[in-house]
């Protein structure tokens, strides 16, 4: 997870802003109490997509309470209290980064990185323990990656993949107990979020891996040799590269429509149109 | 059996209306959506009737020549079962057909596409429906899945803007504008 997900505000009304930052905040705190401070560094918008995404598919209302931050000291906020979903959220996400930790290790050893790792290498023993059978899937797809990698596989579809099942079978484990229909759309919504994060995040990295002579699938897929001027390459593989983000985006939100209105949310709605949008745009554009 | 009644249609109704009667007990009868087992084998038994129902319209239809259209002639190829297979949504079985198939003409390429796009391997489909399109050129149903395709993001791109997008710089802008409008009202 990379906080690639997120809201567009200047579409949401004030109500769900303050919605979304008490899921944040809730899942923040859930880290703190459950796991201590250090944790807490590793959370990410991502994983707040996720808990609102499970929650609004629940149909599940929360309980509120107002605190006041650290960062933020002056401000009373509202935290998202007693969830489950918040709870488990914030375990996967600490999972999740676990495991990119051990990914940024394999690319670059430093003392900073290795020294993390011997520190959350605890947290990663107790989250397998926990959540087996989870764990045991989301370990298999980051084998099957590492893998392509290594292979520095040209199917991009394939790598994307990879990620995009992660995606899926975190938010379908949340959600067991639905109908299995309902599971169907809610899995590949998962799996295309999912898709469009692994293709958006390997775009935005091109140079970097040009730079870093790293694999990157879209070097693989349209045959980067080595020297060639790299505006001139982004130039040519840009419309398809564009179909290529756009994809996911415009499957995700087909299946949306498909689901009952009662279930839809609000932010989820403005998250995967306007926030998934905009951050395409300009990731597309070269514009951070 | 007659098989217009297991459709529950009429002898007369177009292609279209038997069609969409079709997809309505497919729909119905999909096996995914009965846990109980007794339930799930009645529904597979009633598909299978279904689907030998529609088959045996659409044979008896085509060698009278009955009403052609290019959709219905899609079924004369030799990828009937796979696309059915793809209507069942039953992705696997629809591919492996097409992977021990040695037939690879512009339908196989453009079965295959469709096959990728439901799994979300999306330049995977793209290249096969081109490939499709550009092998039979003539044929409605790979042309509109290859400009579908090509024309995806402007798709998604529309569909956000009639949403009420505006980006942040045009937002600007209107503010501007807005308060330029109060400013000379309340003069």
């Amino acid at each position: 997870m990379i906080g690639y997900i997120k809201t567009y505000p200047p579409e949401l009304k004030i109500k769900e802003y303050v919605k979304y930052n008490a899921y944040y905040c809730g899942i923040c705190h859930s880290i703190k109490n459950r796991w201590g401070q250090i944790p807490r560094l590793t959370i990410n918008y991502d994983c707040v997509f996720l808990a609102v995404f499970i929650d609004s598919i629940k149909k599940k209302e929360n309980n509120y309470s107002d605190f006041r931050c650290i960062v933020h000291p002056v401000m009373n906020k509202k935290k998202v209290i007693n969830s489950d979903t918040v709870d488990y959220i914030a375990d996967i996400n600490i999972y999740l980064s676990y495991l990119k930790l051990i990914d940024n290790i394999k690319d670059e050893k430093n003392i900073f990185h290795l020294s993390s790792e011997r520190f959350m290498r605890i947290y990663g023993k107790k989250l397998r323990k926990k959540y087996a059978e989870l764990t045991d899937k989301i370990d298999e797809h980051i084998e099957d990656m590492a893998i392509l990698e290594r292979e520095r596989c040209d199917n991009i579809d394939q790598v994307a993949e990879c990620y995009a099942k992660i995606v899926e079978d975190v938010c379908l484990f949340a959600l067991k107990d639905i109908d299995e229909n309902l599971k169907n759309v809610v899995g590949r919504i998962a799996y295309n979020v999912g898709n469009w994060v692994y293709t958006a995040d390997a775009y935005d990295d091109i140079e970097k891996d040009i730079k870093k002579g790293m694999y990157n699938p879209y070097l693989a897929r349209f045959g980067y040799e080595k020297g060639r001027d790299i505006a001139e390459f982004k130039k040519e593989i840009k419309e398809r590269c564009s179909f290529l983000l756009y994809a996911p985006l415009k499957a995700a939100t087909d299946l949306y429509e498909d689901i009952d209105e009662e279930l839809k949310d609000p932010i989820v709605k403005n998250i995967i149109y306007e926030g998934l949008y905009d951050r395409t745009e300009k990731i597309l554009n070269g514009e951070k | 059996m007659d098989p217009y009644k297991v459709l529950g249609v009429n002898r007369n109704d177009s292609d279209e209306t038997i069609k969409k009667a079709y997809r309505e007990l497919v729909k119905k009868y999909h096996p995914d959506k009965y846990t109980d087992t007794d339930l799930k084998d009645l529904a597979n038994e009633k598909l299978q009737q279904v689907n030998m129902a529609y088959d045996t319209i659409v044979k008896n239809r085509k060698s009278k020549d009955y009403g052609y259209s290019y959709d219905e002639s899609s079924y004369k190829g030799s990828f009937a079962e796979v696309r059915r297979h793809i209507l069942n949504r039953n992705y696997a079985a629809a591919d492996n057909i097409l992977r021990n198939s040695t037939n690879r003409n512009a339908e196989w390429h453009y079965l295959r596409g469709v096959i990728f796009q439901k799994q979300g391997w999306y330049d995977q489909a793209y290249s096969y429906f081109e490939k499709a399109h550009l092998m039979d050129p003539s044929n409605p149903e790979y042309a509109t899945a290859y400009s579908q395709t090509r024309s995806t993001a402007n798709a998604y791109r529309s569909n956000v803007y009639t949403r009420g997008y505006s980006s942040a710089d045009e937002d600007f802008c209107r503010l501007c504008q807005c308060l330029l409008c109060t400013s000379l009202c309340c003069r």
